[in-house]
């Protein structure tokens, strides 16, 4: 980076706000994907006024930046490609106001997710949308990558939960999209939530918040298949419950949570349910049991409802802890977030059972069931030579067979550069250039966070 | 189908029957510099502007191509042209609630209620259509067919496209199919019919019921007038006093659940007149409201004489407040005005009752136009007229401002409709 530009930056955010040792870059030059890029400078900023000082800086120069949050996305969404500034809004971590009469508060971008429903808890609310990383991920991050988390069934993804988003543009012009009930116009909050920081940046956010449930209750349910607990899932569903999570995890994934946690999963199980329901008390143990009853139909082995808070905490250890638990087996794992309709869940499961048995790979499966939403996590020794290029094959495979059963290549990790070879599967050339009409709308020189979420065309933008 | 919007008569009308019949007749027009509005079941061609230019009207009403319910997987795929009471019927059938709340179900389509983002009373408990709608595809100016979004709750792949369509009034592209989310069928419904003696009364009751866990599918206020069973001029209320307003609250899912919500209610509104209907009186009402709104009601063609409507949306804490500010202002101007809030939602929609041809009459409804908008406006919130464009000052905006964003969304539009043959001029800022 040239000095010069160093120094103006250095100006604007001042002297200890702008990193480019090369030490303090490579700290910030990957992020849960787990690919590396250096980029060219590290830039803290404190406020909207300071972003959009930082970006029209930038842009003048014609230096392509990327927004970071947390660095939890685990598709490489916040890596820096093409020597570009990374834009820090860690610092910018404010909870500006709780406005209950109009059911929403507002944040700045860097707030940790998880901080969100614990300062609104006292009052009796929550934000609903709860990534398995929402107590290192941030909000910015959440709205940039469309996160989603167990309770998508009952209560949607962030998308549904975003009512409005200060932003700054890649030319460092502020507006408003949305608010707390906006007047007619283009939903530019709808297209901007999930654009994986490509449009802008946000630099606030009003986001829908909830009345706490007044009851929640926990089951776990012990299956010896994996098939029969998907069409338990389906049978739920179609029976016309709604639970506020249907999560599910294959028999290898149990054995590796027990083995990491002692979380009283049963260690022979084929497959577990952990099956929540909430709302009002009235009518919700004939739910409950009725869910139970359904499971039995289904040959579930054992049915069992948490009996206090600590049950059910100790239940949702193990699923919250499913990751490190896996991904400590092996020194590499791939993990995919593909989603299908629900009911293609059991052969989505036979499918991918078998295409791991041909590569000759172990595969852990943890599911958000309800919403056909698969993680399957691929473990792998990288320093052994093929193993990468086989695992990725492999994951592609996976993702071309959830788009053939009718669902698509990213439920909620988003496609950032890991999933770019994965886009044709769901889009054809026509479906991806109208898609590049909004990048262009938002950012005619492809400035803001290149490289990511659509594959390059071969067309240069027109404007 | 009426050929003329605000005046502006169309010189062909075109009913594809398919996404390849309308690639032809779109990419014909748009290599021919012609300008296209468009239509589904054209309930609500008076909402939006005059069009810039208008020579061919292409109605999407005779594509009905498909319509799947998937009952298992809780959705539906449908082609533009079926109408919402026809999917509304399918999804019934299979035991599921579709969840959409237009005005005029049996007019209005699917592609026009994902275009124009329209939703009804039940809005409050269904939520809104961007929220409902997963997946669409849609043809471009130019003939281009693309597709969205998908059949799945969760999808994160590339651009959230059917967000940017919905609602975006044609502007961007014909929305040609839509895969919209089902609701189970909750096993039992309730409403209550509780006279209030102002809004401030029943605003405070609608904010209790907002912050207390219950789940309403309703919470609709209305004036006496509105009041009635369907087709007769017998109160709601029966005998009992009918007060200044009437909220509707009403409820559905499990039966326990639904008791429980009742008896809280009727506890904490303050009046002993409040009456309980049954499931199908709670139906017949709320399909007969979605007339009443602005997505729909007397607006039959020739929508160039239509009394004048307006919808606003505002924070929900405002509704009621603005509704009173608005019906104040509204008086102000000697105007006899109807009403619908939908307390849970923040939309107000508000109306003309009766034509009045004094030679006043555009200038005291341009007024309180501008009034209400600013009323709206300084909310947060927004205004925009749905019907009767013309009898209003000739220049008024039938969005209202838009604020710096509208910079995008005529970037947008710019790169998806270059020669601006989409709709011309009909949505906010002129796009």
């Amino acid at each position: 980076m040239p000095a010069s530009l160093l120094k103006d930056l250095r100006k604007l955010v001042g002297r200890e706000n702008v990193l480019d040792g090369i030490v303090d870059l490579q700290t910030y030059e990957y992020d849960a994907w787990g690919e590396r890029s250096l980029p060219s400078a590290v830039v803290f900023v404190h406020s909207t006024a300071e972003t959009a000082a930082v970006v029209k800086l930038l842009a003048r120069e014609e230096v392509p930046f990327v927004p970071r949050g947390s660095g939890t996305g685990v598709s490489g969404g916040s890596l820096a490609l093409d020597g570009a500034v990374v834009i820090e809004m860690s610092r910018m971590n404010k909870l500006l106001e709780i406005d209950l009469p109009n059911l929403c508060a507002v944040v700045q971008p860097g707030i940790f997710t998880w901080d969100v429903s614990t300062a609104l808890a006292p009052y009796g609310y929550y934000y609903a949308p709860d990534p398995a990383s929402q107590k290192a991920s941030s909000i910015g991050g959440n709205v940039a990558e469309n996160a989603g988390g167990p309770h998508c069934l009952k209560y949607g993804v962030t998308t549904n939960h975003v009512l409005g988003l200060e932003v700054v543009l890649p030319d460092g012009e502020v507006v408003w999209l949305g608010g707390k009930n906006p007047g007619p116009g283009l939903d530019l909050t709808g297209v901007f939530v999930g654009s994986e920081g490509t449009l802008g940046i946000v630099t606030a956010a009003i986001l829908r918040i909830l009345k706490l449930p007044e009851t929640v209750k926990t089951m776990l349910a012990v299956f010896a298949s994996i098939e029969d607990a998907g069409n338990v899932v389906s049978a739920i569903v179609a029976a016309g419950l709604t639970p506020a999570t249907l999560e599910m995890m294959d028999h290898r994934t149990i054995v590796a949570v027990e083995d990491a946690l002692a979380c009283g999963y049963p260690r022979e199980a084929g497959a577990i349910l952990i099956i929540e329901v909430d709302g009002l008390r009235d009518g919700m143990d004939d739910v409950a049991e009725r869910i139970a009853a359904i499971c039995r139909e289904h040959g579930a082995l054992e049915v069992r409802v948490a009996q206090d808070e600590a049950e059910r905490a100790t239940l949702w250890k193990g699923r919250q802890g499913t990751f490190p638990s896996i991904t400590r087996l092996a020194p590499n794992y791939m993990s995919l977030d593909g989603t299908v309709p629900r009911t293609m869940l059991p052969e989505m499961l036979r499918r991918v059972e078998a295409l791991a048995c041909s590569y000759g790979l172990e595969v852990y499966c943890v599911l958000h069931a309800g919403d056909g939403n698969l993680h399957p996590c691929f473990l792998y020794d990288g320093a052994k030579p093929g193993e990468k290029e086989k695992v990725e094959e492999a994951s592609m495979d996976v993702l071309r067979i959830c788009a053939e059963l009718g669902g698509t290549v990213s439920g909620e990790h988003g496609i950032g550069v890991e999933k770019l070879p994965a886009m044709p599967f769901v889009f054809s050339d026509d479906d991806l250039r109208a898609q590049g009409f909004v990048k262009d709308a938002f950012d005619p020189r492809g400035l803001c966070n290149p490289g990511k979420l659509l594959p390059a065309r071969e067309t240069p933008p027109h404007d | 189908m009426t050929e003329s919007i605000h005046g502006v008569r169309a010189g062909t009308v075109e009913c594809p029957v398919d996404g390849e019949r309308l690639t032809a007749v779109l990419a014909q027009a748009d290599a021919d510099r012609r300008a296209v509005c468009i239509a589904g079941g054209a309930t609500k061609l008076g909402w939006g502007n005059r069009p810039e230019r208008l020579d061919l009207l292409v109605s999407t009403r005779e594509m009905r191509s498909r319509c799947d319910v998937d009952a298992d997987d809780l959705i539906v795929t449908a082609s533009a042209g079926f109408t919402v009471a026809e999917v509304r019927m399918r999804a019934r059938q299979a035991g599921r609630v579709l969840p959409l709340d237009a005005g005029c179900p049996d007019r209005a389509t699917v592609g026009g209620v994902a275009a124009t983002g329209d939703q009804g009373a039940r809005g409050a408990g269904y939520g809104r259509v961007r929220d409902l709608a997963l997946g669409l595809k849609a043809t471009l100016a130019d003939g281009t067919q693309v597709k969205f979004g998908g059949r799945t709750m969760k999808n994160v792949a590339g651009y959230d496209m059917s967000k940017l369509f919905v609602g975006s009034f044609g502007v961007l592209g014909v929305i040609t199919e839509v895969t919209f989310r089902l609701l189970p069928r909750p096993e039992a419904h309730g409403m209550l019919v509780i006279p209030s003696p102002s809004f401030e009364e029943a605003a405070a009751l609608v904010a209790r019921i907002l912050h207390s866990g219950l789940q309403p599918l309703v919470l609709q206020i209305i004036p006496p007038s509105l009041a009635v069973r369907p087709g007769t001029s017998t109160p709601l209320t029966g005998s009992k006093a009918q007060g200044e307003c009437i909220l509707l609250a009403g409820f559905a899912g499990h039966p326990a659940a639904l008791d429980r919500s009742l008896a809280d209610v009727s506890g904490w509104s303050q009046t002993r007149e409040t009456v309980q209907l049954a499931d199908e009186d709670m139906e017949a009402i709320l399909d007969n409201l979605a007339g009443r709104g602005a997505g729909g009601g007397d607006q039959a063609p020739p929508h160039d004489e239509a009394l004048v409507r307006v919808r606003a949306a505002v924070p929900v804490s405002e509704t009621c407040r603005f509704a009173d500010a608005a019906l104040s202002l509204g008086q102000v101007h000697g105007l006899a005005l109807e009403y619908q809030v939908n307390a849970g939602s923040g939309i107000v929609d508000l109306w003309e009752v009766d034509r009045q041809d004094s030679t006043d009459r555009a200038r005291a409804l341009t007024d309180w136009v501008v009034a209400a908008r600013e009323a709206a406006t300084a909310r947060g919130g927004g205004l925009a007229v749905v019907a009767g464009l013309l009898s209003l000052a000739a220049g008024l905006d039938a969005w209202g401002e838009t604020g710096a964003s509208v910079r995008l969304m005529k970037a947008i539009k710019q790169r998806f409709d270059p020669h601006r043959t989409l709709n011309p001029g009909r949505f906010v800022g002129g796009i």
